[in-house]
């Protein structure tokens, strides 16, 4: 009788642990970005976006928030590409939710619709977990 | 399963080879869970991690042949101008010290020498006191790696150089990994045979054995089994890594042994853990 219990409970054990691991996920991913959003200037969140090996694509649903102190028609640009993600007009404040793709960290900056000046910056950095390097390539050694 | 006889020792053992590596997937899971491509494996590492599992199949010393549980895990690698060790590194043997004597986009063949570990002893259970204790092997040999896209296929073939067993063992592994945003998939089928010799050794039973345990004569045929693997890693954050993974494989030619205390043809098993890596 005892030894049934303990297998029931060991054979919990991995839903229990997944359970846990996916609620853990969940609340990592609610930021604050309710506390930012009210802060001159443009903020991201989560800033950083981990995937599991260098190289690889790293998937974020992040947020952006931005005030500027008078209304006007600003925009958000990706620096690297200089693509227009959102613009705004005759506002003080947004906010945008993007899903972001990318192997390497990006920069990306609130603007006046008409200029290149950069009003406020912000960047998502990716890392990762494993550092993958290229062997050398190599002939035959042995023989 | 490579070396199914000693992992079979106990069910904790096997548990703690779910846990740890997911052993079932053998040589190349870990490149496969680490999504790489091309021929392009990661640096050295070390990993701590806790994690749980259930596994149900053959055993020796389970009479119902399945149990659960928690365990710690350590998995290491390191690498130095070809030469290599890897620790619980997602090997079938706990170490496994090799060189890259050929490399390139494609292919890659490796010099292996591994351990496999202890085998069973009298203290593995009750009905084996008075046997003779099984030692380790020291498997040299080699194994070649293709690189095709997302696939990855891996041979080899090595030999007891210990002369414990004097056996031989080989491999045919087909894995595949995929992401889906940041979780990482991989499947993993592979076919492992094993010589008589090798069996012999760590599952036959002598008549010398048998007069002692009473357990019945057995000699070790050549064993041919089919493994798989499905599993999936995610990053928490640099340096904490998820991983969940399910096993499916037979144990044919292999669980004929009298040291079987639980037959089954079939092995099912699932594991998940949580990891640091440094």
């Amino acid at each position: 009788m005892i030894l049934t219990k303990i297998h029931k409970i060991f054979v919990i054990s991995p839903l229990y642990f997944t359970l846990l691991f996916m609620a853990f996920i969940w609340s990592s991913n609610g930021h604050s970005a309710a506390r930012d959003q009210y802060n001159i200037g443009l903020h991201v969140t989560p800033e950083r976006c981990v995937a599991l090996r260098q190289g690889q694509t790293c998937y974020q649903e992040v947020t952006f928030t931005w005030r500027q102190s008078q209304k006007g028609n600003y925009c958000l640009v990706e620096l690297s590409t200089m693509q227009v993600l959102q613009c705004w007009q005759q506002v003080n404040s947004g906010k945008f939710e993007w899903d972001f793709q990318s192997s390497e960290s990006r920069e990306f900056a609130l603007r006046n619709q008409d200029t290149t000046e950069n009003l406020a910056a912000s960047r998502i950095t990716v890392s990762w977990v494993f550092k993958s390097s290229k062997r050398p390539k190599s002939s035959w050694k042995l023989f | 399963m490579l070396y199914s006889p000693i992992k079979k020792l106990s069910i904790i053992v096997v548990l703690t080879m779910i846990i740890s590596s997911f052993a079932n997937a053998a040589d190349i899971a870990r490149t496969l869970r680490t999504n790489s491509q091309d021929n392009n494996d990661p640096d050295n590492f070390l990993e701590v991690g806790v994690g749980a599992g259930a596994f149900i199949g053959s055993s020796m010393s389970e009479s119902e042949g399945k149990g659960a549980g928690l365990g710690v895990n350590l998995s290491a690698s390191y690498n130095w101008k070809g030469f290599f060790i890897d620790v619980f590194a997602e090997t079938g043997e706990p170490v496994v010290i090799g060189y890259n004597a050929y490399h390139n986009d494609v292919w890659s063949f490796d010099v292996v020498l591994g351990t496999t570990g202890g085998g069973i002893s009298e203290d593995t259970d009750d009905r084996f006191i008075g046997i003779n204790k099984r030692e380790s092997s020291s498997m040299l040999g080699g194994r070649l790696t293709g690189y095709f896209g997302e696939n990855i296929l891996q041979v080899s073939l090595k030999h007891d150089v210990k002369g414990r067993s004097k056996g031989t063992v080989a491999s045919a592994l087909l894995g595949r990994n995929w992401q889906v945003r940041n979780w990482n998939f991989h499947g993993l089928m592979g076919l492992y045979l094993s010589d008589a010799k090798f069996n012999d050794y760590y599952l036959g039973v002598t008549e010398q054995e048998s007069a002692v345990t009473g357990l019945e004569t057995y000699d070790g045929k050549t064993s041919l089994t089919f493994n798989s693997s499905l599993g999936v890693t995610y990053p928490i954050s640099e340096n904490w890594i998820y991983r969940a993974t399910v096993g499916f494989g037979s144990n044919f030619g292999q669980n004929d042994s009298s040291l079987f205390q639980k037959r089954r043809n079939f092995y099912t098993s699932i594991g998940t853990s949580i990891s640091y890596v440094f």
